[in-house]
């Protein structure tokens, strides 16, 4: 269970996100969102160690891990596939695999691992060789989220999955995280610009808006809700 | 055979230049730190062999064993007190504070060796040096055989460390994407410090090879001068690529020579420079300009 309790956190001298608290069971399929420049993405860099927050602590299964760098808190087992893919793309997809296994715990299960992500997404094993560079955008978005799975993460953390991909590729990434969360027991925290994916997917949703948490609910419950139907759907459809 | 001499000595001079370039081509590809002072890192390292030798008689390519692990502290120690806190520049405000820097590296090394060693040219002569390996009418001397040897070695060896180990991968990995190198655990301020001391630890091997021809306190900037017309021929973030124009320097260095005479030396190395500059910008062997 990850929880975040009361953090400030800013960019610079400019506020980002204001006394966030939200708490995400271990297991499940959790999402945040909200519209662009929300802070939904700056919430997710700071669990993940890039940005720190100047309030508020935030704690992974009872460890305090805030004050950890980035890296140590791969190794207390959340992982982030980030915003835009950013994978090493003069790297093969087999060299990006392993970037993701650099911790000492999961060097170790690395060919069992990669075993199982090529099983997870074939097309990255016939792609193996290949520099990351050359592949579409829905097989670069598999290669960020088994790269991130190489590290053995108990949470994945997911920034934007569906930036810049077909709703039909979207559809079937979806499905394989769906699949990765019920067989694996890995809890996925998903953050979206794409609410009604992103609420079909997940159990739990929170919304936030000008850095603030302004609702949380069932997924299928906020989905259905005059709050969201007018604040996002109703923009989706101009 | 007088030609094939000339080139021969293009050669073994190509392959030092390769030598001295390679830590900078390093530092500059991987992290984008413009380091001027490399060659006068070469110097020192090159003083390092030949007190070892006068006062210990170790052989320069033995005495590597206390170099690299020196100029590796060295390294170390240049990254935290200088260049470390540059990483919250933008690349090209980094580029030129980090040129400025070592700038000023460059001239208090060039003093402190006058101080310590005075201005007069040293060299270490081995059993070996002077002696030529014979072949036909060509003499090849064993000190250039084993610059040759060293500088294939030591660069094939850094392309391999990069590309086929999981600490060199992840060094590469931290040079494409820095932030989310860290995502993926990488400990990126140790990669970065390991890389930087690695690139300071190779001006050793220069070193040990300038220490057999001549060294002084002056040295220093012409070896960076070398070293910079070296990544502009093989392009930034060319590893590889150091050795053959090392080698095409040597040779066009030697061919005017040959043609023109040794005035003009210098002359020919920057023509190939403004050349390459001019037709081919991102440099001979980048495929597609940008890093």
């Amino acid at each position: 269970m990850l929880e975040i309790t009361g953090i400030d956190v800013f960019h610079g001298d400019l506020q980002a996100v204001w006394d966030v608290s939200l708490i995400i069971e271990g297991k499940g399929i959790t999402t945040l969102i909200g519209s662009n420049g929300s802070g939904k993405s700056t919430v997710l860099a700071t669990i993940a160690g890039l940005l720190k927050p100047v309030r508020g602590s935030i704690s992974f299964d009872g460890v305090r891990i805030d004050t950890l760098p980035a890296h140590k808190i791969v190794d207390a087992g959340i992982a982030m596939v980030p915003e835009g893919r950013r994978l090493f793309r003069e790297m093969t997809v087999m060299d990006n695999l392993e970037m993701g296994a650099i911790t000492k715990r999961a060097r170790q299960m690395k060919n069992e691992t990669m075993a199982w992500i090529f099983d997870v997404f074939p097309i990255l094993k016939e792609r193996a060789r290949q520099r990351a560079d050359t592949l579409s955008g829905g097989e670069q978005q598999m290669l960020a989220i088994g790269r991130s799975l190489m590290s053995q993460p108990r949470l994945l953390l997911v920034d934007e999955l569906s930036l810049g991909l077909a709703p039909v590729v979207v559809q079937k990434i979806s499905q394989t995280l769906d699949e990765i969360n019920k067989t694996k027991g890995i809890g996925i925290f998903l953050v979206e610009q794409n609410v009604v994916m992103a609420l079909e997917l997940a159990e739990t949703g929170h919304i936030i808006e000008n850095g603030r948490i302004v609702g949380t609910g069932k997924a299928s419950e906020l989905l259905a809700s005059d709050q969201v139907r007018q604040a996002y759907l109703g923009m989706e459809g101009e | 055979m007088e030609f094939a001499q000339y080139i021969t000595y293009g050669v073994i001079n190509g392959s030092l230049y390769a030598l001295v370039a390679i830590g900078l081509a390093l530092i500059m590809g991987i992290m984008g730190i413009f380091n001027i002072a490399q060659g006068s890192l070469a110097m020192i390292a090159a003083y390092g062999s030949v007190l070892f030798f006068q006062h210990m008689k170790i052989d320069p390519f033995v005495s590597l064993a206390l170099t690299l692990p020196g100029m590796f502290l060295v390294g170390v120690f240049m990254y935290l007190t200088m260049f470390m806190s540059m990483n919250k520049f933008d690349p090209g405000q980094k580029l030129r504070n980090s040129m400025l820097v070592s700038f000023g590296l460059v001239l208090i090394m060039e003093t402190l060796a006058t101080i310590l060693w005075t201005a007069n040219e040293r060299t270490v002569t081995t059993a070996y040096s002077g002696t030529v390996m014979a072949l036909g009418d060509l003499r090849i001397p064993y000190t250039g055989i084993a610059t040759i040897i060293l500088a294939i070695v030591v660069i094939f060896g850094l392309h391999f460390f990069l590309k086929h180990t999981t600490f060199g991968k992840s060094i590469w990995a931290v040079s494409q994407d820095h932030d989310c190198a860290m995502l993926m655990g990488i400990n990126v301020k140790r990669t970065t410090l390991v890389a930087f001391g690695l690139g300071i630890a190779l001006s050793a091997f220069a070193g040990a090879v300038v220490s057999l021809h001549t060294v002084s306190p002056a040295v220093g900037i012409d070896w960076t001068n070398k070293a910079l017309i070296l990544i502009v021929l093989a392009g930034v973030g060319s590893i590889n690529g150091i050795l053959f124009a090392g080698l095409l320097l040597g040779i066009v260095e030697a061919l005017g020579v040959y043609l023109v005479g040794v005035h003009y030396t210098g002359v020919v190395g920057l023509l190939i420079f403004i050349i390459v500059l001019m037709l081919r910008p991102q440099g001979l062997f980048v495929r597609k300009a940008g890093v």
